[in-house]
């Protein structure tokens, strides 16, 4: 071996070690680099050719430069990833459920509906007075309205919601489009090289990781550096192809619009079990509905029952004409058919009209039978008109729009009394509430205007306020339509249930951030840059370049030696 | 929360940096929550920071809520039973006024004048109490039952009239129990016994319109709705048919019919009478059978094995205002009306254009009589008030027997004797009481000290006369309220008069000569309204009339209303007392509920500041051991 191969070693370690002192360096830039892959320096010895004494080695250097990382555990971080965010948007659906309710405040549902029943207990004890009647009207006005309010407040969570999932799939469609970009990028630059392309792979495991924020992706490296990605068994990104992702606008079975994520390619599904889309659209669909329909579940037994109730009273004063509140689709279909658009479906039974000679006080009461007994012909809206117009002194017309006008000939009036087949509160005759749900309910307009029409008696008699007692009793009684709870109870349950639900939902967020951290944490052990560790590589390899140059002096001086010999 | 680092071996600076994030922002949201729990007071910040007490809170905050309203309610009717309590003491003191005038005035030492003096302060004294008993308290009158926006007395018809409800106004007093805070004035005043009418016990047929809840069923104990079952015995054929939903009469027939052709069997069921019928088309015998330990076979009377048709047991339908008038009987009509006097006061009603029950009571309630018709409790007859006080009612016959077939004339073959004027009675004699005389010159003597009803009575004198061959028939007044004798017309009159000194023919009201064919006695057996008012008026009569035995029977009437009073003053108390005890009882548990809600809800300040205390102290601590941590570099070192 020649001297100046000695020169070669020299400069074989000088270059190595400027490379390796590059790495260090790179590490340190990007300490706070978030996703950032710790690069290790790999020296190896270049071997020499043998001589008589052995083999001396021709000096270093620089093999590759290898990135710390570990592939399985950045599989399972970007699942953890999933998990946690998926929990995450769970959990803020819920905190915003629950600033909406507000069941610990004063202006919630129950503290109205109490507020409501109070006032009707009041009116029990003073039934003709004016200022209890006003109370019962604004508290039956404020609890629908708080009513219809939460309900809107829920749809606009639900529009958020949705908001939010075209903004995720938009970014996400972004990410996938870029990590197909990159793949195409990272085969071409570590095409023939022994490392990788560490930026690059960083790159795009940093978009993965956001990716993982979004879907639950299972990612797969291809070899030649490129990776396919899938979400759920749907592949997304296959080498440099993204078969894209968007949002479609679509109507669910309550009518509502939902956002619905859908790749873009062929509009075919995408169903993530987990990630932030999926735990926006379990909280829009799962828990939003779900209450949605508890609220109109409470709201319509409210209605019904209260109107049950209210159409078999008197007010103050009778009526000389009565338009009902609801329509019906089809007047000459039997009430039961299901089609016809009232949501309380009347039974067989009969009701009272009493007729009230104004001038001497004399009451006629008649009998109208409601036949839904499914023999013969049953009673239709149209049919029942005729009865009434046929049988008793007022004229019962259907409108076009299927509501019933009754009407009374001038000095009388007319009152309702005893409803066993519920067709009253059904089609909105003599009733508090108009509305079938939270959508609509409010207080019938034609109460709201005289409140004289409240139906406190029993007896027709102003100082009567036995139907206001069992309105009054209504608030803790069993109905069927809430399943045998009172109305009371289901919006305990509704309160109950969102507690239990949101402690579970941060739970479940408590749980899987700790997993997520634990594996962060690791990845982090692994991969991320301690700035003391690269400041001791430094000094290593400082001195290892210090030797080596100071080894090439040594050769130069060997060298002019060698050169003085011959002058 | 610390971040779970275990197992690993080196800590990166973005661990360091993340680590100490992550427990700074830990930190200050427990310092954040605390602070918040502190100035709220407020234990709970959201319900799911412990769902299970959240959901206790809504609870209790509910109970809570509905006590404070019973207790508004129990407030509310112990203020109404009180103002009643302290009108009924204003009520007693006049009545003491009015016993003294009574008894001082008894005495036949008393003038006329005297008398004719008290009697002007006894209609003071009636005015006042009408005054009373028009009392209003917080805008409603008070003993108006819930007529409140009415006074209950007026004087309509010249006489104290009352015109007010009899109804009980109820308050919740407890979740599930309500009590009347009322008094009513007929109650008070002891106005409403004893009722006329209600003598005709109706046979009330069945209809198809019938509401199911009219019925008192065959045993009366209601319908209880459960499945039966059919056997048409020829063919052996049996079906089970449930009525559960049905609603009219009409509906059980349909709904019997549809099953039995579904059956495949010849029966029909239809109304009969007071009861149902079923007919085999095929002549069958017929079985209609309980299904286990049901009973609505037998509560629609039908629960028997017949040869066809089978004839159920009359199912007890109560009359209600909307029962057909053609309903209250076979072949029930009323076509000649009745004659109503009341006092000076008369008014026939024919009830022509009615249809109903409720189309009659409107009749009679408006002839302007002052009465008030209705139907009795149990739904059997009807009841008649006399609303007028110290006035003569009598309902009677306008040429036909529509007063007798509504069971509301003044005289019944079934009324007492002893009810004869104003509850004077009859006195007979050992031996006969009656001689009577026919315008022939028959006469027969009548002993009537066995007869208890005027229908006893009515009989002794037809026996009699029939057995001495006499033409006199006794009958009720067809008109009034006393007793008439007709006969074959003759040289002579009818006489009644007495018989070994009994004064039961003048207690009859029949002492004296009629005409050739007809004697009209007296109305002794006029309805008067009992109570406050008539024995006041009573008292005010017999005082301007110098009459001492009705100044005394008067008093002895004002004794027993005084009783009366005291006695409904003792429930008034007795209620309001209950009233109380319910208050503090409810009060009291107001009170344990809100310590409850209060343990749930609000925040236990000693612990709160301590938890803050220490989330500071921690917060404290990693911003210090973070600052120290993170300023250790090796490359302060590095030259």
């Amino acid at each position: 071996m020649g001297i100046t191969a000695s020169l070669f070693i020299g400069r074989s370690a000088l270059s190595a070690y400027q490379s390796a002192i590059q790495v260090v360096g790179n590490n340190l830039a990007n300490v706070a680099t978030e996703g950032f892959t710790r690069l290790s320096p790999n020296l190896s010895g270049i071997p020499g050719t043998p001589t008589t004494g052995g083999q001396i080695g021709l000096g270093v250097r620089l093999a590759s430069v290898r990135r710390n990382v570990n592939e399985a555990l950045q599989a399972r971080l970007r699942s953890a990833s999933s998990d946690k965010f998926s929990a995450d948007s769970v959990r803020t659906g819920f905190t915003r459920i629950e600033g909406l309710l507000d069941p610990l405040g004063d202006q919630d549902i129950g503290s109205l509906m109490s507020e409501f029943f109070n006032s009707v207990g009041a009116l029990q004890n003073s039934p003709d007075n004016t200022a209890a009647r006003g109370a019962v009207v604004n508290t039956a006005s404020a609890l629908g309205q708080k009513l219809r309010e939460q309900r809107m407040g829920l749809i606009g969570l639900r529009d958020d919601l949705n908001r939010e999932i075209e903004v995720i799939v938009a970014e996400a469609d972004g990410i996938a489009t870029q990590i197909a970009d990159l793949n195409v990028q990272i085969a071409s630059a570590e095409a023939g090289s022994a490392g990788q392309a560490g930026g690059l792979r960083d790159q795009r495991d940093q978009l993965l990781s956001r990716l993982s924020e979004f879907f639950d992706i299972t990612v797969r490296e291809q070899p030649g550096g490129a990776v396919s990605v899938y979400v759920g068994n749907e592949s997304l990104v296959q080498v440099g192809q993204s078969r894209g992702l968007q949002v479609a606008t679509e109507i669910d079975a309550n009518g509502l619009a939902i956002s619905v994520p859908r790749f873009k390619q062929d509009n075919g599904p995408v169903s993530p079990l987990s990630g932030k889309t999926a735990g926006l659209i379990s909280a829009r669909d799962t828990q939003i509905d779900g209450l949605l329909s508890r609220l109109n579940t409470l709201a319509s037994a409210l209605i019904q029952e209260v109107n049950k109730i209210h159409a078999s009273g008197q007010g103050l004063t009778g009526f000389t004409t009565l338009t009902s509140v609801s329509g019906i689709t089809d007047p000459s279909l039997a009430l039961t058919t299901a089609a016809n658009g009232v949501t309380l479906i009347p039974k067989t039974g009969s009701f009272f009209i009493d007729v009230k000679d104004n001038a001497t006080g004399a009451i006629d009461r008649h009998q109208i039978n409601i036949d839904l007994d499914g023999i013969g012909t049953d009673s239709t809206l149209n049919s029942v008109a005729a009865d009434i117009t046929a049988n008793t002194p007022l004229t019962a017309t259907v409108g076009a729009d299927g509501r019933l006008t009754l009407s009374v000939p001038t000095g009388s009036t007319f009152t309702f009394a005893d409803d066993t087949s519920d067709f009253l509160a059904s089609i909105g005759l003599n009733v508090l509430f108009s509305g079938k749900d939270a959508a609509d309910i409010d207080v019938n307009p034609a109460v709201l205007a005289d409140p004289n029409l409240l139906a406190a008696a029993q007896s027709g008699l102003p100082g009567d306020g036995s139907n206001a007692t069992a309105l009054e009793l209504l608030e803790n009684t069993a109905v069927t339509s809430l399943s045998g709870s009172s109305l009371n109870e289901f919006y305990t349950a509704i309160v109950g249930n969102v507690g239990v639900q949101s402690s579970g939902a941060q739970n479940t967020l408590d749980a899987s951030t700790i997993v997520f951290d634990s594996l962060s944490v690791q990845r982090e052990s692994i991969s991320g840059v301690n700035v003391d560790e690269e400041a001791v590589s430094l000094i290593r390899f400082q001195r290892a370049f210090e030797g080596a140059a100071r080894f090439m002096g040594v050769v130069d001086g060997m060298l002019q030696t060698l050169l003085s010999l011959i002058r | 929360m610390p971040i779970p680092g275990g197992g690993i071996t080196r800590v990166s600076n973005s661990l360091q940096a993340f680590s100490l994030l992550s427990q700074l922002r830990g930190n200050t949201l427990r310092v954040f929550r605390e602070q918040q729990r502190i100035a709220s007071g407020e234990r709970l910040l959201s319900i799911s920071d412990d769902p299970i007490a959240a959901e206790k809170i809504t609870r209790l905050s509910k109970s809570l809520e509905s006590q404070q309203q019973i207790l508004r309610n129990l407030r509310h009717a112990d203020s109404q039973l009180a103002a009643g309590d302290s009108a009924i003491t204003d009520i007693h003191d006049l009545l003491i006024q009015a016993v003294t005038i009574a008894s001082d005035q008894a005495s036949n030492l008393r003038s006329a004048e005297e008398r004719a003096s008290e009697g002007v302060i006894v209609d003071s004294l009636i005015e006042q109490l009408k005054t009373v008993g028009n009392q209003q308290f917080q805008n409603q009158f008070l003993f108006g039952g819930r007529r409140v926006d009415q006074a209950p007395f007026n004087a309509d018809v010249g006489r104290v009239t009352y015109v007010g409800d009899t109804g009980d106004r109820q308050t919740l007093v407890d979740p599930q129990l309500t009590q009347s805070f009322n008094v009513v004035a007929s109650d008070l005043f002891n106005l409403r016994q004893p009722l006329s009418g209600g003598y005709a016990q109706f046979t009330v047929q069945l209809s198809s319109a019938a509401r199911l809840s009219e019925l008192d069923g065959a045993p009366g104990a209601g319908l209880r709705f459960g499945p039966i079952q059919v056997t048409e015995v020829g063919p052996g054929t049996t079906f089970t048919t449930d009525f559960t939903g049905a609603e009219t009469v009409g509906d059980i027939v349909a709904r019997f019919n549809a099953d039995a052709t579904a059956a495949g069997t010849t029966l029909t069921m239809s109304i009969s009478g007071t009861g149902l019928q079923i007919v085999s088309g095929g002549g069958n015998s017929i079985q209609v059978a309980e299904v286990g330990s049901g009973t609505m076979a037998a509560d629609l009377g039908i629960a028997k094995t017949s040869a066809t048709p089978l004839v159920g047991d009359d199912v007890n339908r109560r009359i209600t205002t909307t029962t057909a008038i053609s309903d209250l009987g076979s072949g029930f009509s009323l076509p000649n009306g009745v004659v109503m006097t009341n006092g000076t006061r008369t008014s026939t009603v024919t009830f022509a254009g009615a249809t109903t029950v409720g189309d009659v009571l409107n009749d009679l309630n408006n002839a302007g009589v002052a009465i008030r018709a209705s139907i009795n409790t149990t739904g059997t007859a009807i009841d008649i008030e006399n609303l007028a006080a110290g006035t003569d009612l009598l309902i009677g016959e306008n040429g036909g027997t529509d007063a007798d077939k509504l069971g509301i004339r003044t005289t019944n073959d079934g009324t007492l004797l002893s009810d004869v004027s104003r509850g004077r009675g009859i006195h007979p004699v050992s031996g006969n009481d009656l001689q009577i005389a026919d315008a022939n010159g028959i006469s027969f003597q009548v002993d009537v000290s066995n007869s208890i009803t005027v229908g006893d009575a009515i009989a002794a004198i037809n026996a009699a006369s029939t057995a001495a061959g006499s033409s006199i028939v006794a009958q009720r007044s067809p008109t009034g309220g006393g007793l008439r004798l007709t006969g074959a017309a003759g040289p002579g009159t009818i006489t009644v008069q007495r018989a070994n000194l009994s004064p039961v023919a003048s207690e009859l009201g029949i002492l004296k000569t009629g005409t050739a064919t007809q004697l009209d006695g007296d109305n002794v057996f006029s309805f008067r309204q009992s109570g406050l008012f008539s024995a006041l008026y009573r008292l005010r009569d017999g005082l301007f009339g110098n009459d001492s035995s009705e100044i005394t029977e008067a008093g002895s009437d004002l004794e027993e209303v005084q009783k009366h009073v005291a006695n409904i003053q003792g429930i008034v108390g007795a209620r309001s007392q209950s009233m109380r005890s319910r208050l503090q009882q409810t009060e009291d548990a107001t009170t344990s509920t809100t310590i409850l809600l209060s343990e749930l809800k609000d925040v236990d300040l000693t612990e709160a500041i301590t938890k803050f205390q220490q989330a500071q102290t921690a917060l404290q601590s990693t911003i210090l051991s973070g600052n120290q941590s993170l300023n250790l570099s090796l490359l302060d070192f590095l030259r």
